[in-house]
């Protein structure tokens, strides 16, 4: 294989482990200011402000795409503002820090309306130390100011790619807006699909439960009166530390059916449902019947196989233990950033003795110069370029898989793998 | 420092890499984190196309900043070496290592050993307050100091070979520049049956770059050019004018100038088929304009070369009143033209029949076509570029601004 910078996934405990692939990236990916920006773009009613220097200033109108400034009438009195703006620093304020500037920033947006404000802050802040929680502490606390401020670090440094910035922003949202609890209620992080999750969600309503559901695209009056339920599924990875917040801070107990994708786990998860919600086995009877399939054909195909991972549209660690139960072998990750909640993933996996190359991939896309001298027939997961004579599965026919769970999203995976082996046959 | 509601202002970094990335066979490594160079991407490409230089980036993490540079910078440029062979390398600094006051120049100077088949440029000093206009500038200066051959061509080798003008200090801030590219080498073909050597920079390689001492004359379009200009007349010899030709009169009187200053021949011909043709134009628009109650007027705001010579082209030309007037260069503003940024321009209120000629989402927002944008700005659509220089450029001016009035 290509020699490249790498490290054993049992070594990767915090996210600045995950070196470069390549010496040079061409030109590489995004920054976490993008998808912050990306994502208070889904939510009705949200502003944002860059803070930092020019250029990342100029082109965070990329992602806003010119949103000069928006009003919605909700009703007869209420009139919500958002707007994207950028606080750009100084020579003097690099050295001494921009507390007055951005504090004199804040009074103005505030009297402009505005009614919920995410300060975004980029390399520069976060080098000098600038302390902005404590900014927005300060000044929420003062009489008149109306805006709620929620505050992300999105420094490039601190991160190799761009993935935090969706998980910040619904951790962030969390925090301006989880105040309230209703005793039938269950909090639905991110919505699902397939018949598993509407079979779920159908059972949870039939013993009495609403569900309300935290996505993109919520109108203002939704989103920010959401946090509420006796109970957290999270449905969306990019929400995990959102649950996770709930958990630690608002004692609400979460479930993670994103995050299960072995037998055992699905297991668990149902068992701990049904228990907590007070739900009884029978409806379980019905998800269960996908369970047993025989796959002696696909291992048989994919056994002693060699894998590369170059995708991260799924979790690479899920997909990693479903292959496992093949004993297909994954070699090499491509991950971007290392969250904590993949802890529990990385265990399983080397719980069965698994432990596979984690890199973050900035080369070529192409398969025969990844694999350089290596023989034999390969599976290569994400968009690679020259796999005939391997067996490939694009990020988008993998899709389903970030929305589907349990044995469903298992049966679709396999299903996947069958129709490759399928056409290779041919 | 402002609260910018709208588009902040372009740095001098992002000068110097919207002017050097012109350059089709070079290499522009960042010392930085990888997501300004990937914006940078998509801008360059949007409004340049793929004929020009490769970016790529060292990404920088929290163990680089703490303990200096590394293997890192050495690593990046091997790999670029070995990926591209590039003749020339540029390498740019980031706010990161500018604010950790990492010595990238020392670096370079002991990588230049390491490498000697690929020149190694860095850029280094600018601080944090200067704007696009002097990355431009620098750019344009630092380029021409390190690569341009220095030998003075000889006068009779000259003479025995065409006519050939380089064009200096065009660049991406300006929207219609590949379309006012085109109608120079048109103009200058036609008139003085004249070659261009280089187009500083869009769109030329290393060598076109090497042997700008071979043509005859530097045009000096926009004032970020001059410094480039004045360093070749003084290191080769080579005049140069400064001006940017729009207008009907004002190119005339550009072509004119150069005429004189090389003491060569004009195509009287092609000038005057030139001439006739946007006469029709230019008499109809005059007499519109006549039957108009109120005077239009109008408010200004780009590159400061631009702004200057369309202030001559409406108020001598046409006739007609400029209310208001601001460039984007705030190192070389000047009285006339007082620097002001996208954001306060932003704010101008403008009175009835003012019309702003300004960036495309600027003018649109003032409830204008964008047609005659003259700046350049984000998520702009470049299919249907027309020149605003030279005689198509006043053609084209004229007919949008029948269509405004």
């Amino acid at each position: 294989m290509k020699k490249m910078k790498t490290i054993a996934l049992s070594k990767v405990k915090q996210n600045s482990v995950i070196g470069l692939s390549d010496g040079v990236a061409n030109p590489g990916s995004h920054c976490p200011m993008h998808t912050v920006l990306s994502t208070i773009m889904q939510f009705e009613g949200l502003s944002s402000l860059v803070v930092g220097m020019g250029e990342c200033g100029y082109y965070s109108r990329y992602v806003t795409e010119y949103n000069w400034g928006q009003s919605f009438l909700k009703d007869q009195k209420q009139i919500v503002k958002t707007a994207h703006y950028v606080y750009e620093m100084d020579s003097n304020e690099v050295v001494f820090g921009c507390r007055e500037g951005l504090m004199k920033a804040l009074h103005d947006i505030n009297q402009e309306g505005i009614p919920a404000l995410i300060i975004i802050g980029t390399c520069i802040p976060a080098l000098i130390g600038e302390d902005i929680g404590s900014l927005i502490e300060e000044v929420m606390a003062e009489k008149n100011m109306f805006c709620k401020i929620g505050y992300i670090d999105a420094a490039h440094f601190k991160y190799n790619g761009y993935g935090s910035g969706f998980y910040k922003v619904y951790e962030q949202l969390g925090k301006l807006y989880a105040d309230k609890s209703a005793n039938n209620t269950i909090l639905f992080l991110g919505e699902g699909q397939g018949e598993e999750y509407y079979l779920l969600k159908q059972q949870l309503q039939q013993f009495g439960y609403q569900i309300r559901i935290f996505k993109n695209g919520l109108a203002f009056e939704e989103w920010t009166s959401l946090f509420d339920g006796i109970g957290v599924l999270v449905f969306q990875e990019t929400m995990v530390l959102l649950a996770k917040w709930l958990e630690r801070e608002k004692l609400i107990p979460c479930f993670y059916p994103n995050f299960c994708y072995t037998d055992n786990q699905i297991q668990d998860f149902y068992c701990q449902i049904s228990d907590y919600f007070g739900l009884n086995n029978l409806w379980k009877e019905k998800i269960i019947q996908n369970k047993e399939r025989n796959r002696e054909g696909l291992e048989l195909f994919y056994k002693k196989r060699q894998c590369i991972i170059g995708s991260s549209s799924v979790n690479p660690l899920g997909i990693t233990l479903m292959l496992e139960e093949l004993q297909c072998k994954v070699s090499l990750l491509h991950m971007e950033e290392w969250i904590e909640p993949y802890k529990e993933l990385k265990e399983e996996l080397l719980k069965i003795g698994s432990d596979p190359f984690v890199t973050y991939y900035l080369g070529s896309n192409s398969a025969r110069e990844v694999l350089e001298n290596e023989s034999g027939e390969w599976l290569f997961i994400g968009d690679w370029m020259n796999c005939e004579q391997h067996v490939q599965i694009t990020a988008m026919e993998l899709r389903d898989l970030t929305t589907t769970i349990g044995y469903e999203r298992r049966e679709r995976f396999y299903q996947l793998l069958q129709c490759k082996m399928e056409n290779k046959g041919d | 420092m402002p609260l910018y509601k709208t588009l902040g202002e372009p740095t001098w970094r992002m000068g110097i890499l919207w002017t050097i990335a012109g350059i089709r066979n070079a290499a522009v490594l960042e010392f930085g984190s990888m997501g300004h160079l990937l914006y940078s991407d998509r801008f360059l490409q949007e409004h340049m196309g793929s004929n020009r230089a490769t970016l790529y980036s060292t990404h920088i993490n929290e163990k680089t900043i703490a303990f200096g540079i590394g293997k890192e910078l050495e690593l990046a440029i091997y790999d670029i070496y070995h990926k591209q062979k590039p003749e020339v390398l540029f390498i740019l600094p980031s706010v990161i290592s500018l604010v950790t006051g990492m010595d990238v120049a020392s670096y370079c100077e002991e990588l230049q050993e390491t490498f000697p088949q690929m020149k190694i440029i860095q850029f280094s000093s600018g601080g944090f307050e200067k704007t696009y206009s002097y990355g431009k500038r620098e750019a344009n200066y630092q380029v021409v100091k390190q690569l341009v051959e220095k030998e003075a061509v000889s006068m009779r080798k000259m003479e025995a070979e065409k006519i050939s003008f380089n064009l200096i200090g065009l660049g991406i801030d300006v929207p219609s520049f590949k379309e006012d590219i085109k109608e120079l080498k048109r103009i200058l073909h036609g008139v003085f049956d004249a070659e261009i050597n280089c187009v500083l920079m869009n769109d030329c390689s290393v060598k076109d770059i090497r042997n700008m001492n071979k043509a005859k004359m530097n045009l000096v379009l926009y004032e970020e050019g001059l410094k480039a200009a004045k360093l070749l007349e003084k290191e080769v010899g080579q005049p140069y004018i400064y001006g940017c030709p729009t207008g009907f009169s004002g190119t005339n009187r550009w072509l004119y100038r150069i005429a004189e200053s090389l003491q060569i021949q004009m195509n009287h011909g092609f000038l005057k088929s030139e001439n006739r043709m946007v006469e029709t134009w230019y008499k109809k628009i005059k007499d519109d304009l006549q039957t108009k109650k109120n005077t239009p007027s109008f408010a200004l705001y780009g590159n400061m070369s631009l702004v200057e010579s369309l202030c001559f082209f409406l108020e001598k030309e046409l006739g007609l009143l400029v209310s208001k007037v601001a460039c984007t260069n705030r190192e070389s503003t000047n009285i006339n033209i007082p620097y002001c940024s996208q954001d306060d321009m932003y704010q101008w209120k403008l009175n009835q029949g003012e019309i702003l000629l300004a960036s495309e989402n600027a003018m649109i927002e003032h409830g204008h076509s964008g047609n005659l944008a003259i700046l350049n700005s984000l998520n702009v659509n470049h299919e249907q570029q027309h020149a605003i220089l030279g005689f198509q450029g006043a053609m084209f001016f004229w007919k949008e601004l029948m269509n405004l009035l």
